[in-house]
C-alpha cells in the first residue's frame, strides 16, 4: 500500500532533480506556483510522474484545484487508494 | 475638470487630446478593417492558411503607418537596430514588453508573425476581427507549446512576450518559461528583441492619460539569435533545460539596459 510519505518523497526528490527546486524550500505548505517557481508545464511532468506511482492516468485538469506541495500528496493518495481498492474488489 | 492644473496645464491637454486621438484611430481602425476587409478576405476563395497570410501582409502594412502617426503626433519617436532580421519568417521573436504597443512595432517588422496574445482580445470588438483574420494564438490553449511549435515548423515567425503581461516596474524582471519550452520543442533559434521606453509611459498601473511632456523615445534593438543547439543536444532533463534557457534570455534584457 502506497504510504504518503513515499509520495512526499518522490515529489520532494522530483522537484529537487528535475525543477532544481531548493530541498529547503520543499515543505507540506510550499505552494507550487509562488513558492517553487513550478509552472503549468510542469505540472504535467508531474502528473506524469505521478502516474507511475499510482498506476492510474491522472489528467492535468485533476490539478487544477491542487495549489501547495500537501494537495500533491493528497490528491495522489486519494487516487492510488481508489484504484487499489477497485483493484481488490 | 474642476481639479487644480498647473502651467502645463495646456500643453498636458494637446497632448492627452493626441492621445485620445492615437487610441481612437487604432480603435476605430480595427472596427472597420473588422467589417469590411476582413470579412472579404473570408469570402475569396482562398485556403485558410493564404487567407492568415493575407491577413498579416495587411497588419505589416498597416501598422507602419500607425506608427508614422503616432510619431507626427509627437507621442513616440521610434528607432530600430537590426530590423532586417526580422524579414526572414520562421523565427521566434522574444520581447520584453515595457508599453502598450510592443506588440505593433513588432508586428510592423516582423513577416508572416503569428502572435501569442491574450485570449480576451478574441472577444474585444476593436480586436476580434483583427485577431481572428490573422489567426493568432489564445495564450490559454490547452495545447498552448505544441500549437505554438507547430507554427513555427510551418514556416511562420511567432511574437512572444514572455514576461505573460506588461513589464511590471515594480516587480523584478522575470521570464515565464513557455517560450524556452517552445523553442525546444520545435528546436527553433530565439531571436531577441529588446524594447526600451523613455521615460516610462503606458506602463503597468500607468493611465493612458498621465503621461510626461516629452514625446516617448522607443529603441528596438533586434540581437544576435540565441542559439537553440547547446540546449537542444545536452542530455540533461528538459524542465532544467528550459529553466537554463530562461534565464539565459533574461541574461540579455538584464544586460541591455
Amino acid at each position: 500500500m502506497l504510504e504518503k510519505k513515499d509520495i512526499y518523497d518522490r515529489l520532494a526528490r522530483m522537484m529537487v532533480e528535475l525543477f532544481e527546486v531548493d530541498a529547503g524550500d520543499i515543505r507540506p505548505d510550499a505552494r507550487l506556483v509562488e513558492d517553487l517557481d513550478i509552472d503549468s508545464i510542469d505540472a504535467v511532468d508531474i502528473a506524469v510522474e505521478m502516474q507511475d506511482l499510482t498506476g492510474r492516468k491522472i489528467h492535468p485538469e485533476e490539478f487544477k484545484e491542487i495549489s501547495t506541495v500537501q494537495d500533491v500528496v493528497d490528491a495522489v493518495f486519494k487516487l492510488a487508494s481508489s484504484e487499489s481498492s477497485k483493484q481488490s474488489a | 475638470m474642476t481639479e487644480h492644473v498647473g502651467d502645463d496645464a495646456p500643453f498636458l491637454s494637446t497632448k492627452v487630446l493626441c492621445t485620445a486621438l492615437g487610441f481612437t484611430v487604432f480603435g476605430a481602425a480595427g472596427l472597420v478593417l473588422s467589417v469590411t476587409v476582413f470579412p472579404l478576405l473570408y469570402l475569396l476563395p482562398l485556403g485558410s492558411r493564404r487567407r492568415v497570410q493575407w491577413a498579416r501582409s495587411l497588419l505589416q502594412g498597416l501598422f507602419p503607418s500607425y506608427i508614422g502617426l503616432m510619431e507626427k503626433l509627437r507621442l513616440i519617436r521610434v528607432r530600430t537596430t537590426g530590423a532586417e532580421a526580422l524579414d526572414e519568417s520562421g523565427q521566434l521573436i522574444v520581447a520584453n514588453h515595457p508599453s502598450l504597443l510592443d506588440v505593433v512595432y513588432l508586428i510592423a517588422l516582423a513577416r508572416n508573425a503569428n502572435c501569442v496574445v491574450k485570449t480576451s482580445l478574441f472577444y474585444n470588438p476593436f480586436t476580434a476581427g483583427v485577431v481572428r483574420a490573422a489567426g493568432y494564438i489564445r495564450n490559454d490553449s490547452a495545447d498552448l507549446v505544441e500549437e505554438c511549435a507547430a507554427a513555427l515548423l510551418s514556416g511562420e515567425s511567432l511574437i512572444i512576450f514572455p514576461e505573460g503581461t506588461r513589464t511590471d516596474p515594480d516587480r523584478p524582471f522575470k521570464f515565464l518559461r513557455g517560450a524556452a519550452n517552445i523553442a525546444l520543442q520545435a528546436g527553433t533559434d530565439i531571436r531577441p528583441v529588446v524594447i526600451r521606453c523613455k521615460p516610462a509611459r503606458l506602463m503597468k498601473h500607468q493611465a493612458w492619460h498621465e503621461m510626461s511632456k516629452e514625446t516617448l523615445e522607443v529603441t528596438l534593438t533586434v540581437c544576435p539569435p540565441l542559439r537553440i543547439g547547446p540546449y537542444t543536444d545536452s542530455n540533461d532533463p528538459r524542465p532544467r533545460m528550459s529553466r537554463r534557457l530562461t534565464r539565459d534570455l533574461e541574461n540579455i534584457y538584464l544586460g541591455n539596459q
